[in-house]
Protein backbone atom coordinates (compact mmCIF):
# COMPACT_ATOMS: atom_id res chain seq x y z
CA UNK A 1 0.00 0.00 0.00
CA UNK A 2 1.73 3.87 -1.13
CA UNK A 3 2.51 5.90 2.26
CA UNK A 4 0.67 8.39 0.29
CA UNK A 5 -2.62 8.42 -2.51
CA UNK A 6 -2.26 11.08 -4.87
CA UNK A 7 -5.51 10.78 -5.38
CA UNK A 8 -8.28 13.24 -4.42
CA UNK A 9 -9.30 13.41 -0.56
CA UNK A 10 -11.92 14.65 1.18
CA UNK A 11 -12.01 17.61 4.15
CA UNK A 12 -14.04 17.02 6.73
CA UNK A 13 -13.15 20.09 8.46
CA UNK A 14 -15.73 22.98 9.57
CA UNK A 15 -16.18 26.27 7.46
CA UNK A 16 -16.30 29.13 9.35
CA UNK A 17 -18.96 31.76 8.33
CA UNK A 18 -16.45 34.53 9.94
CA UNK A 19 -17.04 38.48 9.96
CA UNK A 20 -13.47 39.10 9.96
CA UNK A 21 -12.73 37.71 6.39
CA UNK A 22 -10.76 41.33 6.57
CA UNK A 23 -8.66 40.16 8.74
CA UNK A 24 -7.19 37.32 7.01
CA UNK A 25 -6.64 39.63 3.98
CA UNK A 26 -5.12 42.20 6.61
CA UNK A 27 -2.86 39.48 8.27
CA UNK A 28 -1.40 38.34 4.54
CA UNK A 29 -1.05 42.04 3.36
CA UNK A 30 1.38 42.99 6.47
CA UNK A 31 3.23 39.90 6.20
CA UNK A 32 3.34 40.35 2.39
CA UNK A 33 4.47 43.84 2.85
CA UNK A 34 7.27 43.21 5.28
CA UNK A 35 10.09 43.86 2.67
CA UNK A 36 13.96 44.49 3.00
CA UNK A 37 13.04 48.38 2.18
CA UNK A 38 10.43 48.52 4.73
CA UNK A 39 12.17 47.55 7.28
CA UNK A 40 14.85 50.17 6.29
CA UNK A 41 12.20 52.84 6.62
CA UNK A 42 11.01 51.61 9.61
CA UNK A 43 14.75 51.19 11.29
CA UNK A 44 15.08 55.22 9.90
CA UNK A 45 11.75 56.27 11.45
CA UNK A 46 12.38 54.76 14.51
CA UNK A 47 15.62 57.46 14.91
CA UNK A 48 13.43 60.50 15.92
CA UNK A 49 11.60 58.63 19.09
CA UNK A 50 15.37 57.28 20.14
CA UNK A 51 16.41 60.95 20.33
CA UNK A 52 13.00 61.57 21.88
CA UNK A 53 13.59 59.11 24.56
CA UNK A 54 17.31 60.38 25.66
CA UNK A 55 15.89 64.06 25.78
CA UNK A 56 13.22 62.89 28.13
CA UNK A 57 15.84 60.40 29.79
CA UNK A 58 18.15 63.65 29.71
CA UNK A 59 15.57 65.99 31.26
CA UNK A 60 15.04 63.44 33.89
CA UNK A 61 18.85 63.80 34.92
CA UNK A 62 18.22 67.66 34.84
CA UNK A 63 15.53 67.58 37.37
CA UNK A 64 17.07 65.16 39.66
CA UNK A 65 20.45 67.56 40.00
CA UNK A 66 17.91 70.02 40.57
CA UNK A 67 19.61 72.59 37.46
CA UNK A 68 16.07 72.84 35.81
CA UNK A 69 15.35 76.05 34.01
CA UNK A 70 12.12 77.15 31.82
CA UNK A 71 14.08 76.65 28.27
CA UNK A 72 15.00 73.08 29.28
CA UNK A 73 11.70 72.12 30.51
CA UNK A 74 10.22 73.48 27.79
CA UNK A 75 11.95 70.71 25.78
CA UNK A 76 9.59 67.46 27.20
CA UNK A 77 7.60 69.06 29.77
CA UNK A 78 5.46 70.43 27.44
CA UNK A 79 2.60 68.99 25.76
CA UNK A 80 4.25 70.77 22.23
CA UNK A 81 6.92 67.89 22.63
CA UNK A 82 4.53 65.13 21.92
CA UNK A 83 2.80 67.45 19.23
CA UNK A 84 6.38 68.17 17.12
CA UNK A 85 7.10 64.56 17.38
CA UNK A 86 4.12 63.39 15.57
CA UNK A 87 3.99 66.43 13.56
CA UNK A 88 7.80 65.28 12.53
CA UNK A 89 6.81 61.79 11.96
CA UNK A 90 4.58 63.16 9.33
CA UNK A 91 7.15 62.62 6.60
CA UNK A 92 7.56 58.93 7.52
CA UNK A 93 4.03 58.66 7.84
CA UNK A 94 3.76 59.60 3.93
CA UNK A 95 6.81 57.68 2.90
CA UNK A 96 5.02 54.48 4.32
CA UNK A 97 1.55 55.33 2.83
CA UNK A 98 3.00 55.10 -0.43
CA UNK A 99 5.80 51.94 0.75
CA UNK A 100 2.15 49.69 1.94
CA UNK A 101 -0.29 51.18 0.23
CA UNK A 102 0.40 52.49 -3.35
CA UNK A 103 0.40 48.90 -4.80
CA UNK A 104 -2.53 47.35 -2.71
CA UNK A 105 -4.94 47.51 -5.06
CA UNK A 106 -3.10 48.50 -8.08
CA UNK A 107 -1.47 44.96 -8.05
CA UNK A 108 -4.25 43.55 -7.59
CA UNK A 109 -6.16 45.67 -10.68
CA UNK A 110 -3.18 44.67 -12.70
CA UNK A 111 -3.20 40.89 -12.11
CA UNK A 112 -7.03 40.91 -12.46
CA UNK A 113 -6.95 39.21 -8.59
CA UNK A 114 -10.48 40.62 -7.51
CA UNK A 115 -12.00 37.57 -9.28
CA UNK A 116 -10.05 35.78 -6.72
CA UNK A 117 -11.14 37.70 -3.19
CA UNK A 118 -14.79 38.21 -5.13
CA UNK A 119 -15.14 34.40 -5.69
CA UNK A 120 -14.47 34.11 -1.86
CA UNK A 121 -17.24 34.68 0.66
CA UNK A 122 -15.40 38.46 1.22
CA UNK A 123 -17.46 41.71 0.72
CA UNK A 124 -16.44 44.98 -0.83
CA UNK A 125 -16.05 46.16 3.11
CA UNK A 126 -13.59 43.06 4.05
CA UNK A 127 -11.35 43.94 1.20
CA UNK A 128 -10.93 47.83 1.60
CA UNK A 129 -10.56 47.25 5.78
CA UNK A 130 -8.33 44.08 4.90
CA UNK A 131 -6.49 46.61 2.61
CA UNK A 132 -7.26 49.83 5.18
CA UNK A 133 -5.36 47.53 8.12
CA UNK A 134 -1.95 47.22 6.38
CA UNK A 135 -1.09 51.01 5.44
CA UNK A 136 -2.56 51.82 8.60
CA UNK A 137 -0.62 49.57 11.11
CA UNK A 138 2.47 50.27 9.59
CA UNK A 139 1.23 53.88 9.49
CA UNK A 140 0.64 53.44 13.56
CA UNK A 141 3.95 51.38 13.68
CA UNK A 142 5.79 55.42 13.18
CA UNK A 143 3.17 57.27 14.53
CA UNK A 144 1.09 56.04 17.24
CA UNK A 145 3.09 53.76 18.03
CA UNK A 146 6.55 55.42 18.86
CA UNK A 147 4.45 58.98 20.42
CA UNK A 148 2.94 55.90 23.01
CA UNK A 149 5.83 54.56 23.83
CA UNK A 150 7.50 58.02 24.25
CA UNK A 151 4.69 59.00 26.80
CA UNK A 152 5.07 55.77 29.07
CA UNK A 153 8.88 56.23 29.03
CA UNK A 154 8.07 59.59 30.45
CA UNK A 155 5.60 58.40 32.89
CA UNK A 156 8.08 55.67 34.34
CA UNK A 157 10.79 57.83 34.15
CA UNK A 158 9.23 60.69 36.59
CA UNK A 159 9.81 60.64 40.00
CA UNK A 160 6.00 61.21 40.91
CA UNK A 161 2.57 61.22 39.81
CA UNK A 162 2.60 64.71 38.76
CA UNK A 163 2.97 64.52 35.15
CA UNK A 164 0.09 61.49 34.35
CA UNK A 165 -1.88 63.34 36.72
CA UNK A 166 -1.39 66.38 34.77
CA UNK A 167 -1.11 65.41 31.41
CA UNK A 168 -2.97 61.94 31.29
CA UNK A 169 -5.30 63.08 28.62
CA UNK A 170 -1.92 63.39 26.21
CA UNK A 171 -2.41 59.66 26.41
CA UNK A 172 -5.79 60.22 24.29
CA UNK A 173 -4.43 63.33 22.19
CA UNK A 174 -1.38 61.03 20.56
CA UNK A 175 -3.91 57.72 20.26
CA UNK A 176 -6.68 60.30 18.36
CA UNK A 177 -4.06 62.69 16.86
CA UNK A 178 -1.96 59.76 14.88
CA UNK A 179 -5.14 57.51 14.25
CA UNK A 180 -7.16 60.65 12.45
CA UNK A 181 -3.38 60.99 11.02
CA UNK A 182 -3.16 57.27 9.65
CA UNK A 183 -6.78 56.70 8.36
CA UNK A 184 -6.76 59.70 6.37
CA UNK A 185 -3.43 58.89 5.19
CA UNK A 186 -4.36 55.74 4.75
CA UNK A 187 -7.28 56.21 2.78
CA UNK A 188 -6.05 58.89 0.16
CA UNK A 189 -3.15 56.36 -0.81
CA UNK A 190 -5.51 53.55 -1.37
CA UNK A 191 -7.86 55.51 -3.25
CA UNK A 192 -4.98 56.11 -6.00
CA UNK A 193 -3.93 53.20 -5.82
CA UNK A 194 -7.35 51.76 -6.86
CA UNK A 195 -7.12 54.78 -9.94
CA UNK A 196 -3.45 53.33 -10.89
CA UNK A 197 -2.97 49.96 -12.66
CA UNK A 198 0.30 50.21 -11.40
CA UNK A 199 2.29 50.91 -7.93
CA UNK A 200 4.65 53.61 -9.79
CA UNK A 201 1.31 55.07 -10.61
CA UNK A 202 -0.17 55.13 -7.72
CA UNK A 203 2.79 56.63 -5.83
CA UNK A 204 3.37 59.62 -8.08
CA UNK A 205 0.01 60.68 -7.91
CA UNK A 206 -0.01 60.27 -4.10
CA UNK A 207 2.89 62.43 -3.87
CA UNK A 208 1.71 65.21 -6.39
CA UNK A 209 -1.75 65.32 -4.17
CA UNK A 210 0.63 65.84 -1.31
CA UNK A 211 3.35 68.27 -2.99
CA UNK A 212 1.23 70.27 -5.45
CA UNK A 213 -1.46 71.71 -2.94
CA UNK A 214 1.75 72.52 -0.56
CA UNK A 215 3.89 74.36 -3.40
CA UNK A 216 0.80 76.53 -3.93
CA UNK A 217 0.46 77.10 0.17
CA UNK A 218 4.03 78.69 0.32
CA UNK A 219 3.51 81.00 -2.90
CA UNK A 220 -0.19 81.93 -1.89
CA UNK A 221 1.28 82.03 1.85
CA UNK A 222 -0.82 85.82 2.00
CA UNK A 223 -4.13 83.79 1.65
CA UNK A 224 -4.19 81.69 4.50
CA UNK A 225 -7.37 79.45 3.16
CA UNK A 226 -5.23 77.66 0.60
CA UNK A 227 -3.89 75.40 3.24
CA UNK A 228 -7.35 73.93 3.32
CA UNK A 229 -6.45 72.06 -0.13
CA UNK A 230 -2.98 71.03 1.28
CA UNK A 231 -3.47 67.69 3.35
CA UNK A 232 -0.26 68.05 5.16
CA UNK A 233 -1.72 71.16 6.52
CA UNK A 234 -5.36 69.78 7.41
CA UNK A 235 -3.32 66.95 9.13
CA UNK A 236 -0.87 69.48 11.12
CA UNK A 237 -3.77 71.91 11.87
CA UNK A 238 -5.66 68.82 12.96
CA UNK A 239 -3.15 67.72 15.29
CA UNK A 240 -2.89 70.99 16.70
CA UNK A 241 -6.54 71.27 17.60
CA UNK A 242 -6.50 67.86 19.43
CA UNK A 243 -3.46 68.75 21.07
CA UNK A 244 -4.68 72.07 22.04
CA UNK A 245 -2.09 73.91 21.18
CA UNK A 246 -1.33 77.51 18.89
CA UNK A 247 -2.55 76.18 15.12
CA UNK A 248 0.50 76.67 12.51
CA UNK A 249 -2.23 77.73 9.84
CA UNK A 250 -4.42 80.55 9.37
CA UNK A 251 -7.68 78.55 8.42
CA UNK A 252 -10.42 78.22 10.14
CA UNK A 253 -10.90 75.04 12.34
CA UNK A 254 -14.15 74.17 10.34
CA UNK A 255 -12.99 74.56 7.14
CA UNK A 256 -10.29 72.10 8.80
CA UNK A 257 -12.80 69.56 9.81
CA UNK A 258 -14.89 69.86 6.57
CA UNK A 259 -12.24 69.51 4.02
CA UNK A 260 -10.53 66.45 6.31
CA UNK A 261 -14.36 64.90 6.20
CA UNK A 262 -14.37 65.52 2.64
CA UNK A 263 -11.48 63.99 1.31
CA UNK A 264 -12.57 60.81 3.13
CA UNK A 265 -15.64 60.44 1.99
CA UNK A 266 -13.81 61.04 -1.98
CA UNK A 267 -11.23 58.50 -0.92
CA UNK A 268 -14.68 56.31 -0.27
CA UNK A 269 -16.65 57.06 -3.26
CA UNK A 270 -13.49 56.31 -5.29
CA UNK A 271 -12.78 53.54 -3.57
CA UNK A 272 -16.54 52.15 -4.12
CA UNK A 273 -16.41 52.46 -8.04
CA UNK A 274 -13.07 51.07 -8.77
CA UNK A 275 -12.98 48.52 -6.39
CA UNK A 276 -15.94 46.17 -8.08
CA UNK A 277 -16.93 43.38 -6.38
CA UNK A 278 -19.06 42.59 -10.37
CA UNK A 279 -17.28 43.11 -13.26
CA UNK A 280 -18.26 45.64 -15.19
CA UNK A 281 -18.02 44.86 -19.21
CA UNK A 282 -18.61 47.51 -21.89
CA UNK B 1 -30.22 19.61 -7.95
CA UNK B 2 -26.54 21.98 -7.98
CA UNK B 3 -27.61 24.42 -10.56
CA UNK B 4 -31.26 26.01 -10.98
CA UNK B 5 -31.80 28.38 -13.41
CA UNK B 6 -35.29 30.09 -14.21
CA UNK B 7 -35.27 32.57 -16.58
CA UNK B 8 -32.02 34.03 -15.85
CA UNK B 9 -30.48 37.10 -18.55
CA UNK B 10 -27.20 38.41 -18.15
CA UNK B 11 -26.74 41.41 -20.38
CA UNK B 12 -23.95 43.97 -20.84
CA UNK B 13 -25.63 47.26 -22.07
CA UNK B 14 -27.23 46.15 -24.85
CA UNK B 15 -25.95 43.09 -25.68
CA UNK B 16 -27.34 39.70 -24.06
CA UNK B 17 -24.68 37.31 -23.08
CA UNK B 18 -26.91 35.19 -21.45
CA UNK B 19 -30.58 34.57 -22.65
CA UNK B 20 -33.21 33.71 -20.47
CA UNK B 21 -31.87 30.62 -19.74
CA UNK B 22 -33.64 28.14 -17.92
CA UNK B 23 -32.15 24.80 -17.17
CA UNK B 24 -31.78 23.01 -14.06
CA UNK B 25 -28.44 20.84 -13.91
CA UNK B 26 -28.26 17.56 -11.51
CA UNK B 27 -25.34 16.78 -9.40
CA UNK B 28 -22.62 14.99 -10.98
CA UNK B 29 -19.77 16.82 -13.98
CA UNK B 30 -21.79 18.96 -16.22
CA UNK B 31 -19.45 20.14 -19.55
CA UNK B 32 -20.87 23.60 -20.53
CA UNK B 33 -19.70 23.55 -24.12
CA UNK B 34 -19.67 26.43 -26.56
CA UNK B 35 -18.02 28.50 -28.98
CA UNK B 36 -16.09 31.78 -27.39
CA UNK B 37 -18.91 34.34 -26.84
CA UNK B 38 -21.79 31.53 -26.20
CA UNK B 39 -22.06 33.09 -22.66
CA UNK B 40 -19.89 30.45 -20.53
CA UNK B 41 -18.42 32.54 -18.63
CA UNK B 42 -20.77 35.18 -18.20
CA UNK B 43 -23.50 32.34 -16.44
CA UNK B 44 -20.48 30.96 -14.48
CA UNK B 45 -19.73 34.89 -13.05
CA UNK B 46 -23.05 35.59 -12.75
CA UNK B 47 -23.66 32.55 -10.68
CA UNK B 48 -20.89 33.65 -8.50
CA UNK B 49 -22.04 37.55 -8.30
CA UNK B 50 -19.18 38.92 -10.11
CA UNK B 51 -21.34 40.00 -13.13
CA UNK B 52 -24.72 41.37 -12.07
CA UNK B 53 -27.65 39.39 -13.62
CA UNK B 54 -30.51 41.67 -14.95
CA UNK B 55 -33.29 39.31 -15.18
CA UNK B 56 -34.58 35.56 -13.70
CA UNK B 57 -33.32 34.04 -10.64
CA UNK B 58 -30.70 31.37 -10.28
CA UNK B 59 -30.19 28.67 -7.32
CA UNK B 60 -27.21 27.06 -6.15
CA UNK B 61 -28.03 23.83 -3.95
CA UNK B 62 -31.27 25.58 -2.99
CA UNK B 63 -29.73 28.83 -2.00
CA UNK B 64 -31.01 31.84 -3.89
CA UNK B 65 -27.48 33.79 -5.28
CA UNK B 66 -29.33 36.93 -4.67
CA UNK B 67 -29.78 36.74 -1.10
CA UNK B 68 -27.09 34.12 -0.48
CA UNK B 69 -24.38 34.69 -1.96
CA UNK B 70 -21.91 35.15 0.44
CA UNK B 71 -22.53 31.93 1.92
CA UNK B 72 -22.55 30.09 -1.76
CA UNK B 73 -19.12 31.78 -1.90
CA UNK B 74 -18.34 30.03 0.70
CA UNK B 75 -19.75 26.64 -0.82
CA UNK B 76 -18.34 26.96 -4.19
CA UNK B 77 -15.28 26.36 -5.54
CA UNK B 78 -14.07 28.42 -8.33
CA UNK B 79 -10.98 28.15 -11.21
CA UNK B 80 -11.12 31.17 -13.14
CA UNK B 81 -10.31 31.97 -16.89
CA UNK B 82 -7.84 34.83 -16.10
CA UNK B 83 -4.88 34.70 -13.96
CA UNK B 84 -5.94 36.05 -10.87
CA UNK B 85 -3.20 35.02 -8.50
CA UNK B 86 -1.93 37.29 -6.21
CA UNK B 87 2.14 38.37 -6.57
CA UNK B 88 4.18 37.94 -3.66
CA UNK B 89 2.71 34.89 -2.42
CA UNK B 90 4.02 31.26 -2.62
CA UNK B 91 2.22 28.61 -4.34
CA UNK B 92 1.38 27.08 -0.55
CA UNK B 93 0.77 31.08 0.55
CA UNK B 94 -1.98 31.43 -1.91
CA UNK B 95 -4.03 28.07 -1.48
CA UNK B 96 -3.92 28.84 2.59
CA UNK B 97 -4.90 32.55 1.78
CA UNK B 98 -7.73 30.84 -0.73
CA UNK B 99 -8.33 28.83 2.34
CA UNK B 100 -8.35 30.81 5.09
CA UNK B 101 -10.67 33.33 3.44
CA UNK B 102 -13.28 30.29 3.12
CA UNK B 103 -13.69 29.88 6.59
CA UNK B 104 -11.13 27.35 7.17
CA UNK B 105 -8.45 28.03 10.16
CA UNK B 106 -5.24 29.00 9.98
CA UNK B 107 -3.99 25.30 10.57
CA UNK B 108 -6.19 23.48 8.78
CA UNK B 109 -5.78 25.72 5.50
CA UNK B 110 -2.23 25.15 5.58
CA UNK B 111 -2.16 21.03 5.81
CA UNK B 112 -4.59 20.87 3.49
CA UNK B 113 -2.79 23.18 0.65
CA UNK B 114 -0.37 20.88 1.29
CA UNK B 115 -2.04 18.48 0.07
CA UNK B 116 -4.17 19.77 -2.79
CA UNK B 117 -0.89 21.16 -4.21
CA UNK B 118 0.49 17.81 -3.63
CA UNK B 119 -2.66 16.25 -5.81
CA UNK B 120 -2.42 18.79 -8.72
CA UNK B 121 1.69 17.83 -8.79
CA UNK B 122 2.92 21.00 -7.45
CA UNK B 123 4.72 19.61 -4.56
CA UNK B 124 7.90 20.48 -5.86
CA UNK B 125 6.92 24.30 -6.72
CA UNK B 126 4.84 25.04 -3.78
CA UNK B 127 7.85 27.50 -2.13
CA UNK B 128 8.12 29.33 -5.79
CA UNK B 129 6.27 32.43 -6.10
CA UNK B 130 3.22 32.43 -7.91
CA UNK B 131 4.37 34.85 -10.34
CA UNK B 132 7.39 32.54 -11.34
CA UNK B 133 5.05 29.87 -12.24
CA UNK B 134 4.27 28.84 -15.87
CA UNK B 135 0.67 29.15 -17.37
CA UNK B 136 0.51 25.54 -16.85
CA UNK B 137 1.44 25.39 -13.16
CA UNK B 138 -0.71 28.50 -12.71
CA UNK B 139 -4.06 26.29 -14.05
CA UNK B 140 -2.51 24.38 -11.17
CA UNK B 141 -2.47 26.55 -8.69
CA UNK B 142 -5.66 28.07 -9.68
CA UNK B 143 -7.33 24.53 -9.31
CA UNK B 144 -5.73 24.07 -5.95
CA UNK B 145 -7.29 27.07 -4.51
CA UNK B 146 -10.36 26.12 -5.89
CA UNK B 147 -10.63 22.75 -4.04
CA UNK B 148 -8.64 23.83 -1.04
CA UNK B 149 -12.24 24.14 1.07
CA UNK B 150 -13.34 20.73 -0.76
CA UNK B 151 -16.29 22.48 -1.96
CA UNK B 152 -19.86 21.33 -2.56
CA UNK B 153 -19.70 22.86 -6.57
CA UNK B 154 -17.15 23.55 -8.30
CA UNK B 155 -17.07 25.63 -10.98
CA UNK B 156 -14.06 25.36 -14.02
CA UNK B 157 -13.30 27.63 -16.65
CA UNK B 158 -11.44 26.47 -19.27
CA UNK B 159 -9.26 24.55 -17.19
CA UNK B 160 -7.01 23.03 -19.52
CA UNK B 161 -6.30 26.43 -21.46
CA UNK B 162 -2.62 27.38 -22.04
CA UNK B 163 -1.69 23.84 -21.01
CA UNK B 164 0.95 21.81 -22.85
CA UNK B 165 -0.61 18.30 -23.80
CA UNK B 166 1.03 16.38 -21.38
CA UNK B 167 -0.23 19.17 -18.71
CA UNK B 168 -3.80 19.23 -20.53
CA UNK B 169 -4.03 15.45 -20.42
CA UNK B 170 -3.28 15.25 -16.12
CA UNK B 171 -5.50 18.02 -15.82
CA UNK B 172 -8.41 16.12 -17.45
CA UNK B 173 -6.83 13.37 -15.44
CA UNK B 174 -6.92 15.19 -12.22
CA UNK B 175 -10.94 16.45 -13.15
CA UNK B 176 -11.87 12.85 -13.49
CA UNK B 177 -10.47 11.92 -10.35
CA UNK B 178 -11.99 14.83 -8.25
CA UNK B 179 -15.07 13.79 -9.68
CA UNK B 180 -14.91 9.94 -8.82
CA UNK B 181 -13.34 10.42 -5.25
CA UNK B 182 -15.05 13.86 -4.08
CA UNK B 183 -18.28 14.47 -2.94
CA UNK B 184 -18.77 17.65 -5.05
CA UNK B 185 -20.57 18.08 -8.42
CA UNK B 186 -18.85 20.21 -11.07
CA UNK B 187 -19.27 22.04 -13.83
CA UNK B 188 -16.89 22.33 -16.42
CA UNK B 189 -17.20 25.25 -19.16
CA UNK B 190 -15.23 24.97 -22.09
CA UNK B 191 -14.58 25.23 -25.92
CA UNK B 192 -13.01 22.04 -26.38
CA UNK B 193 -15.32 19.43 -27.15
CA UNK B 194 -13.02 16.66 -26.05
CA UNK B 195 -12.60 17.65 -22.25
CA UNK B 196 -16.35 17.53 -22.26
CA UNK B 197 -16.71 14.11 -23.69
CA UNK B 198 -13.52 12.72 -21.48
CA UNK B 199 -14.92 14.22 -18.12
CA UNK B 200 -18.28 15.02 -17.96
CA UNK B 201 -21.53 12.74 -17.86
CA UNK B 202 -24.10 15.45 -18.97
CA UNK B 203 -23.48 18.09 -21.52
CA UNK B 204 -25.17 21.58 -21.73
CA UNK B 205 -24.43 23.34 -25.29
CA UNK B 206 -24.50 27.03 -25.61
CA UNK B 207 -24.50 29.42 -28.18
CA UNK B 208 -25.35 32.94 -28.27
CA UNK B 209 -26.66 33.04 -24.66
CA UNK B 210 -29.21 30.36 -25.02
CA UNK B 211 -29.03 26.40 -24.57
CA UNK B 212 -29.11 24.27 -27.62
CA UNK B 213 -28.48 20.85 -26.23
CA UNK B 214 -28.75 19.89 -22.30
CA UNK B 215 -28.56 16.12 -22.23
CA UNK B 216 -26.21 13.29 -20.99
CA UNK B 217 -23.35 12.52 -23.01
CA UNK B 218 -24.11 9.37 -24.18
CA UNK B 219 -27.83 10.16 -24.65
CA UNK B 220 -26.71 12.71 -27.19
CA UNK B 221 -24.21 10.12 -29.24
CA UNK B 222 -26.87 7.52 -28.95
CA UNK B 223 -29.60 10.08 -30.47
CA UNK B 224 -27.26 10.49 -33.72
CA UNK B 225 -26.02 7.21 -34.05
CA UNK B 226 -28.96 6.39 -36.27
CA UNK B 227 -28.74 8.56 -38.72
CA UNK B 228 -25.95 7.89 -41.51
CA UNK B 229 -24.74 10.03 -44.20
CA UNK B 230 -25.40 8.40 -47.69
CA UNK B 231 -24.86 9.27 -51.37
CA UNK B 232 -25.63 7.99 -53.99
CA UNK B 233 -25.95 8.07 -57.77
CA UNK B 234 -28.59 7.14 -60.29
CA UNK B 235 -32.64 6.36 -59.32
CA UNK B 236 -32.06 8.90 -56.38
CA UNK B 237 -35.44 9.93 -56.11
CA UNK B 238 -36.43 5.94 -55.98
CA UNK B 239 -34.17 5.17 -53.32
CA UNK B 240 -35.06 8.22 -51.57
CA UNK B 241 -38.88 7.55 -51.85
CA UNK B 242 -38.30 3.73 -50.93
CA UNK B 243 -36.61 4.94 -47.40
CA UNK B 244 -39.45 7.12 -46.18
CA UNK B 245 -41.81 5.05 -47.38
CA UNK B 246 -40.09 2.12 -44.73
CA UNK B 247 -40.01 5.20 -41.87
CA UNK B 248 -36.71 6.87 -42.38
CA UNK B 249 -36.36 10.31 -42.69
CA UNK B 250 -34.04 12.06 -45.08
CA UNK B 251 -32.97 14.72 -45.28
CA UNK B 252 -30.88 16.38 -48.38
CA UNK B 253 -27.65 18.03 -47.24
CA UNK B 254 -25.57 18.47 -50.36
CA UNK B 255 -25.17 17.16 -53.91
CA UNK B 256 -26.40 13.58 -54.10
CA UNK B 257 -25.46 13.41 -50.13
CA UNK B 258 -28.48 12.30 -47.62
CA UNK B 259 -29.00 12.33 -44.11
CA UNK B 260 -31.00 9.27 -43.66
CA UNK B 261 -32.10 8.66 -39.81
CA UNK B 262 -33.62 5.40 -39.78
CA UNK B 263 -36.60 4.00 -37.80
CA UNK B 264 -35.80 1.81 -33.99
CA UNK B 265 -35.11 -1.53 -34.80
CA UNK B 266 -33.86 -1.06 -38.15
CA UNK B 267 -30.24 -0.87 -39.49
CA UNK B 268 -27.25 0.14 -42.46
CA UNK B 269 -29.49 -3.18 -44.18
CA UNK B 270 -32.45 -1.64 -44.77
CA UNK B 271 -30.43 1.46 -46.98
CA UNK B 272 -28.73 -1.49 -48.59
CA UNK B 273 -31.83 -3.05 -49.35
CA UNK B 274 -33.16 0.27 -50.55
CA UNK B 275 -30.22 0.54 -53.00
CA UNK B 276 -30.47 -2.74 -54.38
CA UNK B 277 -34.18 -2.74 -54.82
CA UNK B 278 -34.49 0.49 -56.36
CA UNK B 279 -30.98 0.27 -58.58
CA UNK B 280 -29.73 3.14 -56.93
CA UNK B 281 -25.31 3.40 -56.98
CA UNK B 282 -24.69 3.66 -53.61
CA UNK B 283 -21.57 5.24 -53.09
CA UNK B 284 -20.97 6.62 -49.88
CA UNK B 285 -22.27 4.84 -46.21
CA UNK B 286 -20.87 6.29 -43.66
CA UNK B 287 -22.59 7.16 -39.44
CA UNK B 288 -23.35 10.77 -39.79
CA UNK B 289 -22.38 12.00 -36.32
CA UNK B 290 -19.33 10.32 -35.03
CA UNK B 291 -18.81 12.07 -31.73
CA UNK B 292 -19.88 14.90 -29.21
CA UNK B 293 -17.95 17.27 -31.87
CA UNK B 294 -19.97 16.56 -34.85
CA UNK B 295 -23.01 17.00 -32.29
CA UNK B 296 -21.29 20.20 -31.32
CA UNK B 297 -21.23 21.75 -35.02
CA UNK B 298 -24.38 20.72 -36.18
CA UNK B 299 -26.68 21.60 -33.21
CA UNK B 300 -24.62 25.12 -33.34
CA UNK B 301 -24.83 25.68 -36.93
CA UNK B 302 -28.47 24.62 -36.86
CA UNK B 303 -28.70 27.36 -34.20
CA UNK B 304 -27.23 29.46 -37.00
CA UNK B 305 -29.89 28.55 -39.10
CA UNK B 306 -27.09 27.71 -41.39
CA UNK B 307 -27.50 25.62 -44.76
CA UNK B 308 -25.56 22.13 -44.26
Amino acid sequence: MPIFNESYHTWDGYLKERPGTWFVIAKTGVKLAWTKGLIFLLIFSIIPFFVGAVKIFLFSKVQDVGIMTPQIKKIVEDVSFFYDFLKGQMFYLILISIFTGAGLIARDRKNKSFGFYFSKPVSFWDYVAGKFFITGAYGFLVTGAPALVLFIIKVLISRDASFLSNYYYLFFSILGASILSVITMSSVVLAFSAVAQNVRTAAIFFFTFLILPDILRKIFSNVPFVGVFSLTALLKQAQAYIFNVQTPYGFSDISMITAILLILLLSLVILKLKVRTTEVVS
Amino acid sequence: MSVNLENFTVMYGDFCAVDHLTLKLPDGVTGLLGPNGAGKSSLIKALLGLVEYSEGSAKIMGNDIKTRGKYIRQLVGYMPEDNCLVPGLTGVGMVQYAGELCGMSRVEAMQRAHEVLYLVGLEEARYRKVESFSSGMQQRVKLAQALVHDPRLLFLDEPASGMDPKGRQEMLDLIVDIADKGRMSILLATHILADVERTCERVVIMHRGRVVEDSRVDEVRKSYSNTFSVKVKTYVSEFNRYLEKEGCTVKDMNKDVYDVTLPEGTDTKLILKAAKDTGAELRKLVPSVRSLEDVFIKRILEDSGADF
